[in-house]
């Protein structure tokens, strides 16, 4: 009987552990995505909650409207309402990807996102009670980080006729002050949008970065190759890997002859990358990849953000495939605010911000609900490595494929990028860059699909952008 | 018997009060507040009769024989509010339920009276066992009443409805603690594998899991043998690789498509038995949050089932995450409870009665509660006395009976030594 009651007592310890377990993993699932299920779009009680409560207003970080509701009385005293966009047709289709509509055109937009605020899920019992006396209950009015006026500008001076992406974020605090999709579609017009239209390519676009890759590749080798600083490289247009004798070659097949490391990261040397890739080895590249959030299953607070990926599978990649992943190629994918925020952590001395969107929520009643604090989001590369990996990026824009968006009087890095995708007549014009100025922090991505080069297209235009931000 | 120990257990029926009353307000507030939403003069008489109910039963029964006064108290809150969340849905389905709680007291009072007065199970258990695997057979019978559903768990007689296996729960306990409390291990095992056998045979996976588990806890108990669990896992684990090759095609189609279903249900959700279930009581559960939607403001019933199975993501999405986890301590107590029963108890018998028991219980919570939340991939079992059916609860509250049996003889020991004890103070004085 002593050996059956201690046997007991184990028992009913493990049997109560048991049972909490998954209520442990509920509450952890709840807090990771709680928010997600939420607005998810499969949910119907979205639809109950927000009828009979009027929307609050959403303005941009400069207090610029960009979304309301009008309620209006009937003659029979029955109130409707009627979510209105922005004045300016400008502003209106640059923000339509970051803000959405309540049709629920581009998902997880503000619109859906941050129902929670917008429509006063967090209103308190009083609150509700001597609000619901003035007829419609209403939501908390909601300021985003965005900057409308950098917004339209963006969208002004990217080609109308192609498709892609512009992300501008302050890289200090993670703030997001333009996510910008092409083509955008108009809130306030009834007419049909289309799928190409509706999809946030900022977000939710996974593509091979090209060159702009290199980053990573380059922030690999500083901490796993010994002396790679010092070494000179040949490249003779292309170098072959594997059995099979596949060749990673340079963009035009331009042979760059005898090179430095840093030079080789201005020209965007893919032969010596290639070489770089093949010679740490598919585990150091991954792992440095995986530093900088590849791979991650990204739960940012205010968006949702497509997963990047470093290939296909977990299985070690091999001769050119990895060699051609060390140029940015192969099955590597990312969105352009994954890669934006790659070029953010160099300028912020390594670490990554998580990208933010809400600046403030505010009850009707003057209640605050949330206020935007920076995040750390990860440690990408260390502060030290992250000031080579910068001082390249300044040489791209003084001698390398970046010039075009050199600005004078600001402190522009950069790297360009150039993806060949197989289906396509022409490349994705990747470019990333920084101000490395205290008092612009700034960083952004520009995507240009099936245009040509990352210098010679989407360079330019981010010349004009940091331009306007810098006020030149 | 001495004050000390009379004031002793006065203060401890003036808690167990306390906590009869403080359910009795609860129910009657959930009610309440329904009426007070759609006023009816029947929702108006559940406000009084269910509390009341609760109350009486607390009250009375155990003045009939002694029993645990807490765990009467935490299975009348479980029940209480499983009427509750039925009638909020479905008010038909409400009254149904306390008519199943009826039947289930019945149950629970015969269980219990069996276990207190029954000395000779020895002669009774080859029959039982007989009778299990004669139940277990019988869903094979009624063809008809298992067209269109996952298992062929179901007897029909009319409109009657039940699964012989949650019946048999109760006689696979009995069965179980009898021949482990005598050593018959390889019998145990081979009972065990046998009803495994006819559960899997109706596909009643969940129910298969809830079974195995408990004969693996009882085993323990019997044996405090770990070499003994690893082995029969083992074992388990080859059977499953078997089962597997031979039926990778037909029945375990079944089995993956619920994994993949647990892995993304959001990648499942729009295909024919996918994840539509798993995704809309996550969606309940998110929608609830922490502190609900409050009652009769959540939307749960878009959740297939959600009267059943789902029932704890009906009460997440109302109630709210704070108030889920409450009731899952209420359960966690049960248990714990339960396992104190077996540790007062006198003979292996009716130690491994109760513990096996909880642990069923334990099981059963821990299965359909990891399959709402995602823990573990989704097998459709009940959730003990909340879950919507007369099987069901008649199951559960007989299991209790049986907990409840265990206390009550453990009660009548402790009297009959005090007794014995006074008798010869007595005539030392």
């Amino acid at each position: 009987m002593k050996q059956l009651r201690k046997a007991i007592r184990v028992c009913a310890l493990i049997l109560a552990v048991m049972m909490l377990l998954p209520m442990g993993y509920g509450a952890y699932s709840l807090i990771r995505y709680g928010t997600r299920w939420r607005t998810s779009e499969y949910n119907t009680y979205l639809t109950s909650m927000k009828s009979g409560v009027a929307a609050g207003s959403i303005y941009d970080r400069n207090g610029v409207l960009l979304a309301f509701t009008e309620v209006t009385a009937a003659e029979d005293g029955a109130l409707s309402a009627k979510r209105v966009y922005a004045e300016n047709a400008n502003v209106r289709k640059a923000v339509a990807h970051a803000v959405g509509n309540t049709r629920g055109t581009v998902k997880n937009a503000v619109e859906s996102f941050m129902a929670e605020y917008l429509y006063g899920a967090n209103m308190g019992y009083l609150e509700r009670l001597s609000q619901s006396r003035g007829g419609m209950l209403r939501g908390d009015d909601v300021t985003l980080t965005l900057d409308s006026g950098l917004s339209a500008y963006i969208a002004s001076v990217f080609p109308a006729d192609k498709t892609g992406a512009a992300v501008v974020m302050n890289y200090r605090t993670g703030e997001l002050y333009a996510l910008l999709s092409f083509p955008s579609f108009d809130p306030a017009a009834s007419g049909a949008v289309t799928v190409s239209q509706a999809l946030n390519r900022a977000t939710r676009w996974l593509s091979a970065p090209g060159s702009t890759f290199k980053i990573v590749t380059l922030s690999a080798a500083l901490q796993s190759i010994q002396g790679a600083e010092e070494r000179t490289f040949t490249c003779t247009g292309g170098v072959s890997f594997g059995e099979h004798q596949r060749t990673v070659t340079d963009y035009g097949s331009a042979v760059h002859g005898s090179l430095t490391l840093k030079r080789a990261f201005t020209q965007s040397c893919n032969s010596t990358f290639a070489i770089l890739a093949s010679e740490m080895g598919d585990k150091a590249l991954r792992r440095t990849a995986a530093d900088f959030g590849i791979g991650d299953d990204f739960t940012f607070r205010d968006l949702v953000v497509e997963n990047s990926a470093f290939a296909n599978s977990d299985s070690p990649l091999l001769g050119a495939d990895l060699a051609w992943t060390g140029a940015g190629q192969n099955e590597l994918s990312l969105t352009p605010l994954h890669m934006c925020m790659i070029a953010a952590a160099v300028a912020n001395d390594g670490v990554m911000m998580e990208p933010r969107l809400l600046l403030r929520a505010v009850g009707a009643s003057g209640a605050e609900r949330a206020a935007f604090e920076p995040l750390v989001y990860r440690t990408a590369l260390s502060a030290a490595d992250a000031a080579t990996v910068r001082e390249y990026m300044r040489e791209v824009v003084k001698s390398g494929t970046g010039r075009s968006a050199a600005v004078e009087g600001l402190t522009v890095c950069a790297k360009t990028g150039t993806a060949e995708i197989d289906t396509q007549q022409k490349d994705n014009a990747w470019f990333v860059g920084f101000i490395d100025d205290e008092a612009l922090p700034f960083a952004l991505c520009v995507v240009v699909q099936n245009s040509g080069t990352g210098g010679s297209v989407a360079a330019p235009i981010a010349q004009k952008i940091f331009r306007y931000i810098g006020g030149k | 018997m001495n004050i000390a120990l009379k004031a002793q257990k006065r203060k401890r029926h003036d808690l167990q009060r306390l906590l009869t009353g403080t359910v009795m307000l609860l129910i009657f507030a959930g009610f309440a507040l329904l009426f007070a939403r759609k006023p009816s003069p029947q929702t108006a008489l559940m406000a009084l009769a269910v509390p009341c109910a609760a109350g009486a039963v607390t009250a009375i029964l155990p003045r009939l024989f002694p029993m645990d006064r807490l765990l009467l108290n935490l299975i009348n809150f479980l029940c209480a509010l499983g009427v509750l969340m039925q009638y909020r849905y479905n008010p038909g389905r409400g009254v149904a339920q306390c008519f199943n709680y009826c039947a289930g007291l019945v149950a629970m009072i015969a269980c219990a009276l069996a276990v207190r007065h029954i000395k000779n199970w020895r002669l009774l258990t080859l029959p039982i066992m007989a009778g299990c695997c004669g139940m277990m057979a019988l869903p094979f019978v009624f063809r008809a009443a298992n067209r269109n559903l996952g298992a062929t768990a179901w007897v029909a007689f009319g409109s009657f409805r039940m699964q012989p296996s949650e019946i048999v729960k109760i006689a696979f306990l009995l069965v179980m603690a009898h021949l482990l409390s005598r050593r018959k291990v390889v019998l145990a095992l081979g009972f065990t594998g046998a009803m495994l056998g006819f559960l899997v045979l109706q596909r009643d996976l969940g129910t298969a899991a809830i079974y195995g588990g408990t004969a693996m806890v009882l085993l323990y108990a019997a044996t405090s043998s770990v070499l003994l669990i690893l082995g029969i896992l083992g074992a388990g684990v080859g059977a499953v690789a078997v089962l597997y090759a031979l039926f990778k095609n037909t029945y375990f189609l079944t089995v993956q498509n619920r994994i993949s279903n647990w892995l993304d249900p959001f990648a499942t959700y729009d295909q024919l038995g996918g994840g539509y279930q798993i995704v809309q009581g996550l969606i309940a559960m998110a929608n609830g949050g922490w502190w609900g939607t409050g009652l009769g403001l959540g939307n749960a019933s878009v959740i297939p089932e959600y009267q059943n199975d789902f029932i704890f993501a009906t009460i997440m999405n109302e109630f709210g995450f704070i108030f889920a986890c409450a009731v899952l301590l209420v359960y966690v107590l049960i248990v714990l409870r339960a396992a104190d029963i077996a540790l007062r108890s006198t003979s292996a018998f009716h130690a491994l009665l109760a513990i096996g028991s909880a642990a069923l219980l334990a099981v059963q919570t821990f299965i359909i509660l990891g399959g709402i939340t995602k823990f573990i991939p989704m097998t459709g079992v009940t959730v003990p006395f909340l879950s919507y059916g007369g099987t069901s609860l008649v199951s559960c509250m007989g299991i209790m009976g049986l907990i409840q049996g265990v206390a009550s003889r453990n009660e009548r020991i402790l009297h009959e030594d005090q007794r014995l004890a006074e008798g010869e103070g007595g005539a030392d004085a």
